[in-house]
């Protein structure tokens, strides 16, 4: 398969709409067809070739790589309805990215502005640093977020993370802010650090697995106890054999039932202190 | 000088099936144990049972899908409907019963067939869906927390009725060598040995004087009967056991038989008279497997 390397020939200082950049996965690699692909840019319609240099070499992998250079916080769209093959930049992107991405793997080297893999539906996104809001959310006008797919985020994220969240796993290795799970309606949420006030309101079903033992959760939240959870031991296997994950090995967690306010179903384990 | 096994110039008759492969895990080996002997059992033969079930191999925790200790089973069918009924009913009145367990498919073909997918409505409106990776489970609330089902098991090719007949003096030689070859056939995957403890005492032939019976004793295979029929036994045998194997693969039968018969060959015993099989003149079943050819005599 193909590594094709894009790389900025200068700074991007306004938005750039990058979301025809996913037509690579539906097209014969080659210079030609990469270079002609259409971008907004300040909105006005751009080729690639006056944005990006473009680089395309052989690499020994299964899927086409590609890899942004010079990447920054006006990158919107990034990934928007991926497929199938890798996407790496090097620094942090705007909003949207990985939107309604279908399968493949995004791997973000740096932040990431707010609706992160909204509407996602497969695949994997990776996060090195932190997200803004409106992480794996409905986007606007539409009654469902994530449907499916894996997001792995290293730092912080925003508010009003997984509204909306229909299926799938996200897993978020630091703090989230307010609202976080509002409405969600089913999939798997793992929050490592700190949760804010609002958490898992209005939340139908789903499972929120917290790691900080010391959270407190509102009183919408009933305590239902620490029992053998079989799917936390499915979990734990999957996690640790395909995302190299440890950390939920060995642990006990309490299970609380919410949101009461709305007969909710949904299941938040929260780490049980040592 | 030790006398020396006879293989007999015959072959073994099997049919093609439809199978599937299923992983029940739970807290301890024992109880895996525990429900995969309870599912597997009254699965002997397909004529009166509804399918043939077996334990096909033990799972380390690193082998099974929650990491926990497991059971590999095989079940056959003749149907796909048949199968799709026997691991439904089984899973649901022997796995979800058994404490602690687990269900998951061992195998991945296009044909599905409803597993969590159905239980689920035990839960009545209290069982979760989850997907985890490409797989659908759910969640089942029972009493000693939750049964986690995978939603779909899935159907496959299979064979059925791959056998060998031991021959011999006496019971406790025939049985002591049909305990050895089980033993080594046991650790041939892909196959399994429906039978109690692997052995079959009571060989069938297909057909009965009696208009109802589908299947009746091979008379020509018992020694009880030597004088009174056309029999196949030779003055000096008194004791016959079989084997039957049921395997994914053809090549799976093979290996198993040939694994079975050396190791009673290899015994040298003297009071083994010689190795033979059941078939139907080869008009039935499209695989023969030629005794002969198996072990390279």
């Amino acid at each position: 398969m193909f590594k094709v390397l894009l790389k900025t020939k200068f700074k991007i200082i306004a938005n750039l709409n990058l979301g025809n950049i996913s037509q690579i996965n539906k097209t014969v690699i080659n210079k030609k067809n990469i270079e002609n692909i259409d971008l907004l840019y300040q909105n006005q319609k751009v080729k690639l070739k006056e944005i990006f240099s473009i680089e395309i070499s052989k690499n020994n992998k299964t899927k086409n790589e590609i890899m942004i250079k010079g990447s920054n916080e006006f990158f919107d769209y990034l990934g928007y309805s991926w497929e199938k093959n890798i996407l790496i930049t090097d620094s942090n992107v705007g909003c949207f990215a990985g939107a309604k991405m279908k399968s493949g793997e995004i791997v973000l080297n740096g932040s990431a502005a707010d609706f992160l893999a909204s509407e996602m539906e497969g695949g994997l996104i990776e996060v090195k640093s932190n997200v803004g809001d409106y992480l794996a959310s409905s986007l606007e006008g539409s009654k469902v977020g994530m449907r499916g797919g894996q997001v792995i985020i290293n730092g912080n994220v925003g508010k009003f993370s997984c509204f909306l969240m229909r299926r799938g796993l996200i897993i978020i290795k630091g703090n989230v802010d307010e609202m976080c799970c509002f409405q969600m309606i089913a999939g798997t949420v793992i929050i490592f650090k700190n949760v804010k006030k609002n958490f898992g309101i209005s939340m139908k079903r789903g499972t929120i697995i917290l790691m900080n033992s010391t959270v407190q959760l509102e009183k919408k939240f009933v305590k239902s106890g620490s029992i053998n959870f079989n799917f936390l031991d499915l979990l734990k296997n999957y996690l640790t054999k395909n995302l190299l994950l440890n950390d939920l090995k060995k642990q006990k967690f309490v299970r609380y039932f919410g949101d009461k306010n709305i007969d909710g179903l949904g299941e938040v384990f929260v780490k049980e202190k040592l | 000088m030790k006398k020396k096994i006879i293989v007999e110039n015959t072959f073994a008759e099997a049919f093609p099936m439809k199978a599937s492969r299923l992983i029940i895990t739970a807290h301890t080996k024992k109880w895996a144990l525990e429900a995969a002997n309870s599912f597997v059992g009254f699965a002997t033969s397909v004529i009166a049972c509804g399918c043939e079930a077996g334990i096909e191999s033990h799972l380390n925790q690193n082998e099974t899908p929650d990491g926990r200790p497991g059971i590999s089973i095989l079940i056959f069918s003749m149907s796909e409907k048949d199968l799709a009924k026997q691991i439904l009913n089984r899973a649901g009145q022997c796995v979800m019963t058994s404490p602690t367990s687990a269900l998951f498919s061992g195998n991945f073909s296009d044909k599905q067939i409803n597993l969590g997918k159905s239980l689920r409505y035990f839960g009545d409106g209290f069982q979760i869906a989850k997907k985890i990776g490409d797989k659908r489970y759910w969640r089942i609330p029972v009493m000693d927390g939750e049964f986690i089902c995978e939603e779909f098991a899935y159907q496959t090719k299979g064979i059925g009725g791959g056998n060998f007949l031991i021959l011999g003096e006496n019971i406790e030689s025939v049985l002591s060598a049909a305990e050895l070859a089980v033993s080594k056939i046991n650790r041939v995957k892909n196959v399994i040995l429906p039978f109690p403890g692997g052995i079959v005492r009571s060989g069938s032939k297909v057909g009965s004087k009696y208009k109802n019976l589908i299947a009746s004793t091979n008379f020509e295979y018992c020694p009880g009967l030597k004088g009174l029929v056309n029999t196949k036994l030779n003055n000096k045998v008194n004791s016959v056991l079989e084997i039957v194997i049921d395997g994914l693969y053809e090549d799976d039968i093979k290996n198993a038989m040939r694994v079975g018969i050396s190791s009673i060959l290899e015994t040298k015993n003297e009071n083994i008279h010689s190795i033979s099989a059941g078939n139907y003149g080869g008009k039935l079943g499209p695989f023969l497997f030629k005794l002969r050819e198996i072990v390279n005599v």
